[in-house]
């Protein structure tokens, strides 16, 4: 058994919480000049300890192995810290304390499209791209038509990226860092954007750089790609190591947990209004099976599932009106689901029920967006709870036609519909 | 060591077809250990094709949607110059000997363009690079000294003006026109120096970068060779200290250099420093004494050299011991 590809041990990272959270709002002399002068001694401490403040741990004694060869995912929710250990591991931060070895040239892939400018053109930008990855002039120069004919935007070499669509964009980057040759590549959430049809092409081509015995940490959300490509996986959960092994016991278990955690702060918030005597305890997503699923995809089927239960002595729960309002980012309603719109009567259920809301086809573009959830039992206003549950939207194909609806150009919502010459009706003389 | 997993159990044995019959890939080590270091000169001349992509990316950029084009690289020196000679080209027109004013004035320009626009690209060039310092690793360093690349571009086009000029003026090159690229050389070293360790400033604290301009503009007059013939220098000193200077109006204009030292102490005293701590100041001195021939002060090229070329480390040193926080901060 040769040495691992990867060994991190022990690694902690700390942020200092007010640059943490203020991210972009840099210090000014005069900010520090009064710390300086209000006191000399701390100001001195922190500033050689690297800042002070309140400190923040985005990572507690990580520690991992992976063997060359082997394709390993990262998991966990928002803010658990795995980007934080993918930046690390790429060189792009530093740890406060432990140890990473690698073993092999690196490439990482945190975004698509690193380093391109929107004024050069495809071809200037795959060179300029290649060399920020780390390829040297030869390498991208052997590789060009191999990244050409991946991103399939031949046609539009010669045009300024700024003119290029979202998805040729996207297509266009990936082909570059796709052909990088290194030894252990590390990538982050990139298949969370492009239509499916590329993705499952980016899958493709992680399959394949695993197979030639090339090392791959992967970090995504996306539990179907991890459970692809994926031998093993970690799960980062507050900064630690909560859980690593076989893909498929990890994964199920991240789901189960995260299902429950949601359920968990949704039956234990207090931020809500209405009488109380009926109340919502948990809310999922889940696919038309009923799977649970962590994100929904554009223009699939999606079911919603509503768990509320009696908090008093009623036994019996009838006259149901039940709203799931879905606001986008900006916190605007932009459909309800309730059933007293559709006209689905409920009728009588015992103390404690799960609802289920099917929509046949979701009408959202690719975002994160949240639902209000609001009851009524018994023609009494019982639980109303804003931003009860995310819900996270993967964009997709939806037309069919290759082309992905983009939230800031085309707007939130999707609807099909068709254009043909109106044969039938003459233009108007003048 | 805590929770460390034995991961290679379930794992097939896939070793061999990774490397097949290969030297084993270097090892990267990765610490929270922060130091001063030497720059990595070997791992920079690996990344040294970016130099070159980041370098022609500017001047691309720069130029791709102006009208004038590169016209600009020419018109920021000719339009002070022409300034500099309105202004005092009338008085300097008797003492600058026989070389003509805007001649004169321009060879200061020209390599004080080349510092100034330098310092200010480099020292801007890691705040203008925040997607890439928190996206991709590669050393660091190479984003300030490659942001240099436009100005020695800018600085070869507007040579072009100074050949017009000296056709123009009838000023025949020598010989000693051939050393000419080792004080600009210098002056890059320099504006690497100053900017460089700028840069890094100015992602923790971006009141350098309001700074930055006012800066350059105080560097400019601290360093009057530029637009001010020795001559002029030398006989506003000697009229303060009441010494008569008759005898150096005929005197071709770099020779006049020495005089301006033996003069009143305060003066000298603050020029000895300027010449010391001002490494341009000697440096476009020799500049100009290459391009328009007469002997070369040589020994007003020690000063700069040194203060340059140690600038350099020191400011890639204190560079490198904060670049590890950039990601985290800027």
């Amino acid at each position: 058994m040769s040495q691992p590809a990867i060994s991190v041990t022990a690694i902690s990272k700390r942020y200092q919480i007010g640059r943490a959270q203020r991210r972009g709002s840099y210090r000014t002399l005069r900010e520090d000049f009064r710390k300086l002068a209000s006191a000399p001694f701390r100001w001195a401490s922190s500033r050689l300890r690297g800042g002070g403040g309140e400190a923040f741990w985005a990572l507690r004694d990580v520690s991992f192995d992976v063997q060359p060869g082997e394709v390993v995912g990262v998991i966990g929710g928002n803010g658990a810290g795995k980007s934080t250990l993918l930046k690390i591991i790429s060189r792009i931060t530093k740890p406060t304390s432990g140890e990473i070895r690698l073993r092999g040239r690196v490439g990482s892939l945190l975004e698509v499209g690193t380093g391109f400018h929107p004024e050069l053109s495809g071809r200037e930008n795959i060179y300029l791209s290649g060399a920020i990855l780390g390829m040297t002039r030869g390498e991208v120069r052997r590789k060009f038509d191999e990244i050409v004919d991946f991103s399939g935007v031949e046609k539009f070499l010669d045009t300024p990226a700024k003119r290029y669509s979202s998805g040729m964009y996207t297509r266009l980057g990936f082909a570059v860092a796709a052909n990088l040759d290194p030894e252990i590549l590390l990538i982050d959430e990139v298949l969370a954007v492009g239509d499916v049809e590329f993705q499952n092409k980016c899958l493709g081509k992680m399959r394949s750089v695993a197979k030639q015995g090339r090392t791959v940490l992967f970090v995504s959300h996306n539990m179907p790609a991890v459970t692809n490509l994926c031998s093993r996986v970690v799960w980062i959960r507050g900064g630690q190591m909560h859980l690593s092994g076989e893909t498929r016991d990890v994964v199920s278990s991240y789901l189960q947990t995260s299902r429950e955690s949601l359920a968990v702060t949704l039956s234990q918030r207090e931020d809500r209004q209405g009488s109380g005597h009926w109340r919502y305890t948990r809310a999922w997503i889940g696919d038309q099976h009923g799977q649970p699923i962590n994100a929904a995809v554009s223009g699939e089927p999606v079911s919603f599932f509503l768990e509320f239960a009696s908090r008093g002595e009623e036994a019996r729960a009838s006259k149901i009106l039940t709203t799931i309002a879905i606001r986008d980012s900006h916190g605007k309603i932009l459909f309800s689901l309730a059933n007293f719109l559709s006209g689905h009567e409920l009728g009588s259920l015992p103390e404690k029920n799960v609802l289920r809301c099917d929509v046949p086809c979701l009408p959202l573009n690719g975002d994160e967006y949240t639902c209000d959830l609001w009851l009524s039992v018994n023609g009494e206003h019982a639980d109303y709870v804003l931003d009860a549950m995310p819900l996270a939207v993967a964009s997709a194909d939806v037309f069919g036609s290759g082309k992905t609806p983009a939230i800031h150009k085309h707007g939130p919502i999707f609807v099909k519909h068709a254009w043909h010459v109106a044969d039938d009706v003459p233009p108007t003389a003048n | 060591m805590p929770n460390t997993m034995p991961v290679a159990d379930n794992q097939p044995d896939v070793s061999g077809s990774a490397t097949p019959g290969h030297v084993p890939p270097a090892e990267i080590v990765i610490t929270g250990d922060r130091g001063w270091h030497l720059p990595n000169l070997a791992e920079l001349w690996r990344f040294r094709d970016l130099f070159v992509y980041l370098g022609w990316r500017d001047v691309k950029v720069r130029y791709k949607q102006s009208v004038l084009g590169a016209a600009w690289a020419i018109i920021q020196p000719v339009a002070m110059m022409l300034v500099f000679t309105a202004v005092l080209g009338r008085i300097s027109n008797r003492s600058s000997g026989d070389i003509p004013y805007p001649i004169f004035v321009y060879t200061g320009l020209l390599p004080w363009t080349l510092f100034a626009s330098a310092l200010n690209s480099s020292a801007n060039s890691i705040i203008g690079s925040e997607r890439l310092i928190t996206k991709v690793f590669f050393p660091r360093l190479i984003i300030p000294i490659a942001a240099v690349g436009y100005a020695i571009i800018d600085f070869l086009v507007a040579l072009g003006v100074l050949l017009a000029l000296m056709l123009w003026y009838k000023v025949m090159p020598t010989w000693s026109l051939l050393l000419a690229p080792l004080p600009i050389i210098l002056l890059v070293a320099a504006s690497l120096a100053a900017g460089t360790i700028l840069s890094a400033f100015n992602v923790i604290y971006r009141d350098f970068r309001h700074a930055l301009p006012f800066l350059v503009q105080i560097w400019m007059l601290a360093t009057p060779t530029i637009y001010l013939p020795p001559a002029v220098a030398a006989e506003r000193t000697t009229s303060e200290s009441a010494v008569s200077s008759a005898a150096t109006s005929d005197t071709p204009a770099d020779e006049k250099l020495s005089a301006e030292k033996p003069n009143a102490a305060g003066q000298s005293g603050a020029m000895a420093f300027l010449r010391v701590a001002n490494p341009p100041l000697g440096l476009i001195r020799f500049f100009r004494a290459t391009v328009l021939g007469g002997p070369l002060p040589w020994t007003e090229l020690i000063a700069p050299t040194v203060v340059s070329l140690l600038g350099l480390l020191v400011s890639c040193m204190v560079f490198q011991r904060l670049e590890d926080s950039f990601a985290d901060v800027i």
